[in-house]
């Protein structure tokens, strides 16, 4: 039986991992803090596991375990954030180094919003939560979530400058970075 | 979704691309399981060590990406930062719904670190971009469009020099208008442009599962609609799949590139990834370089 149960915990985490990962990037700012996010995430949801109706949503499950964990370390300041003095440098053209170094300045800005405006903006732009999903995950009115996002947002794009614009969309859809 | 929330949506996309390697999710759990080894033996006996073994095998390279843009935009980038031979198949469909061209077919291969590559076309039209420069072999459609418009071709030529044309040579954007207005046209595809465009591909949708020769993936639909640079901003779109393997890498892009009423069908093979690439420029002797170039 726990044979059983292992297995079909072992197939969601090998289903579902990198996502939670990449998730997890985005509300603490750097991978090593994400994976200790998604590791103690996943033995919660462990010892919750034999109790749990596994066909139910277990993403939305483990994302409220996530954000609710997240939350306590930075209550508990059990992770402190500190904003680096300089930002990653910006680079230009096409290659892996510049997506890497701008993958870098996007975290970084992300890690310096509030808490709650970060949350927000990955549940709602990288889960693609609706803001009432994402209202619920959090514990708040779908108001709330409304307003961390435009200011969220507001700030990140004031944050990144030509990062954003050159990531910018345009009217038909394609990005500013790939027009010319 | 407004403009900058799309604009976020892709940001947030570039931030999870660069997963360091030797993560393990699952440390945490085994070290539990393990400990619950250690309380009841018993049990244990029965389960736990099975559980460890079992958890043991699990690796994050194993995990889907989140999401399909994101796993066709870091495969794009994947690709076009190694080397890679690619065969282009592209033919015209239809020009104001009027007429379609045959198809024609380009071998090359490219590599993008050392800035080499090189096409060749089932025509014999020869194009190579080494040390900085783009050297194109001068067929006879060639010399009599010289012959025309002039400068001349001296004798005993066979390639033109255009210097300080690099690879890669156009945007993408201007790589999707050549590829919808001259397919077959040798030169008109930089495979390296068309993998950047898919970093603004909008509609990215898995479609079911993709496979060649020695490969396993997925494959994803997608649109690619932006504008030229010039004077009018033509719209230029391509529209298709592309197929992405267990690996991460782009293996095959189909799709129909629109220009005005120009519609072009394209099908363009990855392979060999990773294999060296080894390109000459001509012999100096038999090089002309065009005045003013």
């Amino acid at each position: 039986m726990r044979r059983e149960v292992d297995e079909r915990f072992a197939a969601y985490v090998r289903a579902r991992g990198d996502h939670l990962l990449r998730v997890a990037v985005l509300l603490t700012g750097d991978w090593h803090a994400a994976e200790d996010l998604v590791q103690a995430s996943l033995v919660k949801l462990y010892r919750a596991w034999p109790r749990l109706d596994t066909s139910a949503d277990l993403d939305a499950y483990l994302r409220r375990i996530m954000v609710n964990t997240h939350r306590s370390w930075w209550r508990a300041r059990w992770r402190r954030e500190a904003p680096a003095a300089v930002l990653p440098e910006s680079v230009c053209g096409d290659d892996l180094a510049e997506r890497q170094a701008v993958g870098a300045v996007v975290r970084e800005a992300l890690a310096r919003l509030p808490r709650q405006q970060r949350a927000v903006l990955v549940l709602r732009y990288c889960e693609d939560l609706s803001e009432a999903s994402v209202a619920e995950v959090l514990g708040c009115s779908v108001g709330t979530v409304k307003a961390h996002a435009h200011r969220g947002l507001r700030t990140l794009r004031e944050r990144l400058g030509d990062e954003f614009d050159r990531f910018e969309v345009n009217e038909t859809g394609a990005s500013q970075r790939d027009s010319g | 979704m407004n403009d900058t929330e799309e604009t976020a949506r892709r940001l947030f996309a570039v931030a999870t691309e660069d997963v360091p390697p030797g993560i393990d999710l699952l440390r945490a759990v085994r070290a539990r399981s393990r400990t619950r080894v250690v309380r009841a033996r018993a049990l244990a006996a029965l389960g736990a060590a099975g559980i460890v073994a079992l958890i043991a095998g699990i690796t994050l390279s194993a995990a889907p990406a989140p999401s399909a843009f994101a796993q066709v935009t870091r495969a794009a980038a994947r690709t076009a930062a190694a080397s890679y031979t690619v065969r282009s198949d592209q033919k015209i469909v239809a020009i104001g719904g009027l007429r379609s061209k045959p198809w024609a077919t380009a071998y090359g291969e490219f590599d993008p670190v050392h800035g080499v590559g090189e096409f060749t076309d089932n025509l014999g039209a020869q194009i190579r971009w080494v040390a900085g420069s783009t050297y194109v072999f001068l067929t006879d459609d060639l010399r009599a469009a010289y012959q025309r418009t002039g400068p001349p071709v001296p004798a005993g030529v066979s390639w033109e020099q255009l210097a300080g044309i690099p690879l890669p040579t156009g945007g993408p954007a201007a790589e999707l208008g050549m590829l919808s207005i001259f397919p077959g046209f040798l030169g008109s595809v930089d495979p390296q442009d068309l993998l950047a465009l898919l970093q603004s591909a909008t509609d990215v949708r898995e479609v079911g599962p993709a496979s060649g020769p020695g490969w396993t993936g997925s494959a994803y639909s997608f649109t690619v609609a932006t504008k030229l640079n010039g004077p009018v901003h033509t719209p230029v779109s391509l529209r298709g799949t592309v197929d992405v393997d267990q690996q991460g890498r782009v293996r095959q892009l189909d799709g129909q590139a629109s220009f005005a009423t120009t519609v072009s069908q394209v099908e363009i093979t990855f392979g060999d990834f990773g294999r060296p690439v080894s390109v000459s420029p001509p012999p100096a002797s038999q090089t002309w370089v065009p005045p003013g170039s």
